[in-house]
C-alpha cells in the first residue's frame, strides 16, 4: 500500500511536504489575484444561479470586484441592497428596475444591484458599500423594507457567509450593536456547533481565500462540483458563466388569473395584516401606534447600521400590491398610509433617508403581492431617482 | 514498483534519479495541497455525509 | 460529517502539532487520550458519549479481571447496549407489533423515553471493537492494564465514528513505536492518503450521488443502458465514499504515527464472493470471521453446518449496517452467495465443469461477482420491494 512500506526510491517525504506547502502558498496567492476579477462580466446582478439559491455563495473580493467593474472612481456609487423586490423578480435582466433608474440618474451616478431573494437591508449589499467606504466614498446604499419592519444587525441566515467574510477579513466599521450580535449568535447553545463551523470557514478563508480561487474557477472555468436546480442538467456541469439571467416576465394573463383562489385568499389575509401589529383601534375609532411594537420597532431599526452610513442609507418603504389594497375597507388603507409615513419619519429620526414607493402604483405593475412588473419597476426608479440625487446633494457629493 | 518501471529507474544515473523522485515528490505535496484547498471550500457548502458514518 | 467539517482540520491540525511538540512519548499519549476524549465529546455530545463512558469501564474492568465470566458478561452488556439504542425499536416492530400493536406502541413510547434522539455516535464500531478485546483478553490475551492506553484504543479520534475496526494488540504496538519520533515519510505519507480520501468522497462520491439522486426516482424511465449505468455508479459511489473516508481515517492516524488496518484492496476486481469480502470492509469481514463465524463452528462442522453458519454470520453482518429488513437480506444474500462460492465445486459432475470454466475464463467468475455484488447494492440502499422492482428493470423483464 504504501510507498514507505515497498521502499519506493520514487517518494521523498520532505519533498512532499515542501511540494504540499508551496502548492499552498500559490494558491493562496493566486486566489488573491483572482479576487480582483469581475467574474460576471454580463450580469446586472447576482441572479439565481450565481446566488445561494443554487449553493453558489459569492464572496466579498468577488462582489467587490463586481462593483468596482461597473463604478468609475469620479461616479458616484449606488448600491441597491435588500430582497427580491429590489434584485427584480418579475423584470428580466434588460428590463430591471435599477438599469432604470442608472438611464434616470444619468452617467454622473453607477447604480449596482446587489439585492438577494429573502435577503434584508443589513445583508450582502450593505456589507459591500460598507466595505467600499474608503474606496467609494461617495456612495448611497438602497434597501427596501416594510412598513415598521426592522432587522439584525446580523442580517437572514442564509447570507451570513458574506457578514462573516466581510467581518473576518476585516472589512467592516466597528459597530458594536453588531459585534455583540455576532458574538451572541455563536454562542446560542443549541446551534453553537453549527455556527462554530461557520465561525471557522470564515477565519480559514480570511487568511487562505479559498472561496474566491474557487468561485472563480467555478464562474470561468469548470464546475466544482455539480450545480443543482439548474434548467437544463446539462449544464450541471459547466461553469456558471454558462448560465444566463433567466428572469422572465410575469404572465401576461390578469393578475387574479395569474393565482389559485387559495393563494390570493392567503395573499389577502398577509395583506391585510400589513401594519396590523403597529396600530390599535381607539374607542375614538382612531389608529393609535403601538408603543411596543413601534418602540421594538425603533431600538431594531436605530442599530441596523453602523452611524457614520446612516447618512448615506435610503430606505424604500414597500407596498403591496393595490389588487389588495384597492378592497380594503377605508380605515384598513388608512392604517396602512400612517405607517408607511410613521416609518419614514422614524428612519429619519434614525439619521437614514427614507421614501415610499409611493401611491401612484396599478394593479399591472405588480407580478405579486409585492413584486413588481417591468411597468412597476420604472415607476419605481422614476419615484427614487429624485430622492437619490436630492440626498446626493445633502451629502456634498455633487459639488466638484 | 513495477518490475519493468524498476529496470528502468536502476539505469538511470543516480543524481537524475535524485531529481526525477524529488520532483515526483514534490508533484505529489502539491496534489495534496489543491486537494485540500479544494476540501476547504467544498466543506463550507452543502454536502453529502459519509455513509458509513450513519452506521 | 466528521471529516468533513472545519472543526476537523482545526481539531487535527492544533492536536498534532502539540502532540509532536511534547518531548516525552508518555506526554504524548495522555494528550492524546485527552483530545481524543475532546474531539468525542463535540461530535457525540453528553448523551452520546454517557453509554460509550459505561461501556469503556466495564469493558476495561472485565479485561483486566482476567477472569472469563467477566469477560462474556463484558461482552453480553456490549451486544446488549448495541442492540437496545440501535435495534430495540426495530425488534419491538418485528416481534411484538404482530402479536400486540397496544403492547408494542407503549413499549415503542417507554424505549423512546430511555433513548437519546438518535444512537450514541458510532456505536456499532466501538461494540465491535469492545467485543474484539474481551474475546481476545477471554482466550488468554494480555489486558490492556494502561487506562489511558485503553482509553486511547477506545476513543482514537480518526477510527472513532466509522472505523476501520481495530484490533487492540496491533494498535497498541504501532501507537507505542509511532510516537516516539515524528517521521518525515509519516506526515507525507498521512497527507497523500488523506488527498486521496478526499478527492474519492468530494470530487467523486458525491458527483455520483448528484447523479444518482437525480436518475434514480425515474428508474422505470429510463432506458436499459441508462439502467444498468445508474447501478453501476450506485456501485462506484459506495465503495469510493466508504473507501475514501477510510483512507482519510488512515492518513490522519499516520500522521499521529499510528498504522490502522486497511479495509479496502481493489473490491470491484474480486473474482469470487470469498475474494470479494477479503477485499471489501476487510475489518469487518474480518471481524464476522473471528468473532461470529468460527465460534459457531466456521466450516468445521460439514457443509450444512458451514452454510448455516455462513447465513447467521451475514445476516448479522447486514443487520450491524442498520435497523431494516434490507440490511438483513443483503447480509442474507452474500451469506447465499458465499455458501454457493464456498460448495458448488462438490456439486456432482457440474460443480467440476462450472469450477474449470471459471479457471480457464477468469473473466466469467469476475463479470458474475461483480454482477452479484452490484446487485446486492440495491438492496443494500433501497427498500426490498423498489430493489427487486429495479433488479427486474434491469434485466427488462
Amino acid at each position: 500500500m504504501s510507498a514507505l512500506k515497498t521502499g519506493n526510491p520514487l517518494f521523498r517525504p520532505w519533498a512532499v511536504l515542501a511540494g504540499g506547502i508551496l502548492g499552498l502558498a500559490a494558491l493562496v496567492w493566486a486566489a488573491r489575484i483572482v479576487g480582483r476579477i469581475d467574474l460576471h462580466p454580463n450580469s446586472v446582478r447576482f441572479h439565481p444561479m450565481i446566488a445561494p439559491d443554487s449553493q453558489y455563495e459569492p464572496t466579498m473580493a468577488e462582489m467587490r470586484a463586481f462593483v468596482r467593474a461597473r463604478c468609475r472612481p469620479d461616479q458616484i456609487l449606488v448600491i441597491v441592497g435588500g430582497n427580491s423586490i429590489l434584485l427584480g423578480v418579475g423584470q428580466p435582466a434588460d428590463r430591471v428596475w435599477s438599469g432604470k433608474l442608472q438611464e434616470l440618474l444619468g452617467d454622473r451616478y453607477a447604480v449596482v444591484n446587489l439585492a438577494f431573494r429573502g435577503s434584508c437591508p443589513t445583508d450582502g449589499g450593505a456589507l459591500v458599500a460598507e466595505s467600499l467606504r474608503d474606496e467609494f466614498p461617495r456612495q448611497i446604499y438602497l434597501a427596501n423594507v416594510a412598513p415598521l419592519q426592522a432587522f439584525d444587525t446580523i442580517g437572514i441566515e442564509t447570507y451570513r457567509f458574506i457578514l462573516f467574510d466581510a467581518y473576518y477579513k476585516g472589512l467592516l466599521v466597528d459597530w458594536p450593536p453588531r459585534t455583540g450580535d455576532i458574538r451572541d449568535y455563536l454562542a446560542d447553545p443549541p446551534h453553537r456547533a453549527a455556527r462554530r463551523e461557520r465561525d471557522l470557514a470564515a477565519r480559514a478563508d480570511a487568511w487562505l481565500r479559498f472561496r474566491d480561487f474557487w468561485n472563480w474557477w467555478s464562474a470561468t472555468k469548470f464546475f466544482t462540483f455539480a450545480t443543482p436546480y439548474q434548467p437544463d442538467i446539462k449544464l450541471a456541469y459547466k461553469p456558471r458563466a454558462s448560465f444566463r439571467d433567466q428572469e422572465t416576465d410575469y404572465d401576461t394573463l390578469p393578475f387574479e388569473q395569474r393565482f389559485s383562489p387559495a393563494n390570493v385568499a392567503a395573499d389577502t389575509v398577509i395583506a391585510r395584516a400589513n401594519s396590523s401589529a403597529g396600530y390599535t383601534r381607539s374607542a375614538t375609532g382612531d389608529w393609535e401606534l403601538n408603543r411596543n411594537h413601534y418602540d421594538n420597532f425603533l431600538r431594531l431599526a436605530t442599530r441596523m447600521f453602523p452611524d457614520p452610513l446612516k447618512p448615506r442609507t435610503l430606505i424604500l418603504v414597500g407596498r403591496n400590491s393595490p389588487f389588495y389594497t384597492e378592497r380594503f375597507e377605508p380605515e384598513l388603507r388608512e392604517r396602512d398610509e400612517l405607517a408607511i409615513r410613521e416609518t419614514i419619519l422614524a428612519w429619519e429620526k434614525i439619521g437614514c433617508a427614507a421614501m415610499d414607493f409611493g401611491p401612484g402604483f396599478a394593479v399591472a405593475d405588480f407580478g405579486d403581492r409585492t413584486h413588481l412588473t417591468t411597468s412597476g419597476g420604472v415607476k419605481l426608479a422614476a419615484a427614487t431617482a429624485p430622492h437619490i440625487r436630492a440626498l446626493a446633494d445633502k451629502l456634498g457629493y455633487l459639488t466638484p | 514498483m513495477p518490475t519493468a518501471l524498476h529496470k528502468f529507474w536502476s539505469a538511470l544515473p543516480a543524481p537524475v534519479a535524485g531529481l526525477l523522485a524529488h520532483l515526483g515528490s514534490v508533484a505529489i505535496g502539491l496534489f495534496a495541497a489543491f486537494v485540500l484547498y479544494y476540501v476547504l471550500y467544498r466543506i463550507g457548502l452543502p454536502s453529502k455525509p459519509f455513509i458509513y458514518v450513519a452506521f | 460529517m466528521i471529516f468533513t467539517t472545519y472543526w476537523f482540520f482545526a481539531f487535527t491540525a492544533i492536536t498534532l502539532a502539540v502532540y509532536w511538540l511534547l518531548p516525552l512519548p508518555t506526554l504524548r499519549w495522555w494528550f492524546l487520550a485527552v483530545a481524543c476524549t475532546v474531539f468525542h465529546g463535540h461530535f457525540a455530545g453528553p448523551a452520546g458519549m454517557a453509554p460509550i463512558l459505561v461501556l469503556m469501564v466495564i469493558t476495561y474492568a472485565a479485561g483486566l479481571s482476567r477472569r472469563r465470566w467477566a469477560c462474556v458478561a463484558g461482552i453480553v452488556v456490549c451486544a446488549l447496549t448495541l442492540c437496545f439504542y440501535k435495534y430495540a425499536l426495530f425488534f419491538i416492530g418485528v416481534a411484538i407489533e404482530p402479536v400486540s400493536t397496544a403492547y408494542a406502541a407503549q413499549l415503542t413510547d417507554a424505549t423512546k423515553k430511555l433513548m437519546p434522539g438518535a444512537p450514541p455516535l458510532g456505536i456499532s464500531f466501538f461494540a465491535f471493537e469492545f467485543v474484539h478485546y474481551l474475546y481476545e483478553v477471554r482466550r488468554g490475551g494480555d489486558p490492556i492494564r494502561h487506562p489511558v492506553k485503553f482509553l486511547l484504543f477506545s476513543v482514537f479520534f480518526p477510527s472513532l465514528v466509522a472505523g476501520p475496526i481495530k484490533r487492540y494488540s496491533q494498535f497498541l504496538a504501532s501507537l507505542e513505536t509511532g510516537c516516539r519520533t515524528p517521521v518525515a515519510g509519516n506526515f507525507s505519507e498521512g497527507m497523500r492518503r488523506i488527498a486521496i480520501g478526499f478527492v474519492k468522497k468530494v470530487a467523486i462520491a458525491d458527483n455520483l450521488t448528484f447523479y444518482i439522486d437525480l436518475h434514480q426516482p425515474q428508474f422505470a424511465a429510463l432506458g436499459l443502458f441508462e439502467r444498468w449505468v445508474l447501478v453501476a455508479c450506485i456501485a462506484l459511489r459506495i465503495l469510493f465514499d466508504f473507501s475514501g473516508y477510510t483512507d482519510i481515517a488512515i492518513g490522519t492516524a499516520k500522521l499521529f504515527g499510528v498504522d490502522l488496518p486497511e479495509n479496502f484492496n481493489w473490491p470491484y476486481f474480486a473474482r469470487n464472493i470469498q475474494d470479494f469480502w477479503q477485499r471489501w470492509h476487510i475489518s469487518l469481514s474480518s471481524w464476522i470471521r473471528d468473532y461470529i463465524y468460527i465460534p459457531l463452528g466456521g466450516n468445521r462442522h460439514g457443509p450444512v453446518r458451514r452454510v448455516t453458519n455462513l447465513l447467521i454470520a451475514f445476516g448479522l453482518c447486514g443487520l450491524w449496517h442498520g435497523p431494516a429488513w434490507n440490511f438483513v437480506i443483503w447480509g442474507i444474500y452474500h451469506g447465499v452467495g458465499l455458501a454457493i462460492c464456498a460448495t458448488y465445486e462438490k456439486l456432482p459432475a457440474v460443480g467440476p465443469a462450472i469450477s474449470a470454466i471459471f479457471k480457464k475464463e477468469p473473466l466469467v467468475g469476475w463479470v458474475l461477482t461483480q454482477l452479484f455484488v452490484w446487485l446486492g447494492w440495491l438492496l443494500f440502499f433501497y427498500p426490498v420491494a423498489e430493489a427487486l422492482e429495479m433488479a427486474r428493470l434491469l434485466f427488462g423483464l
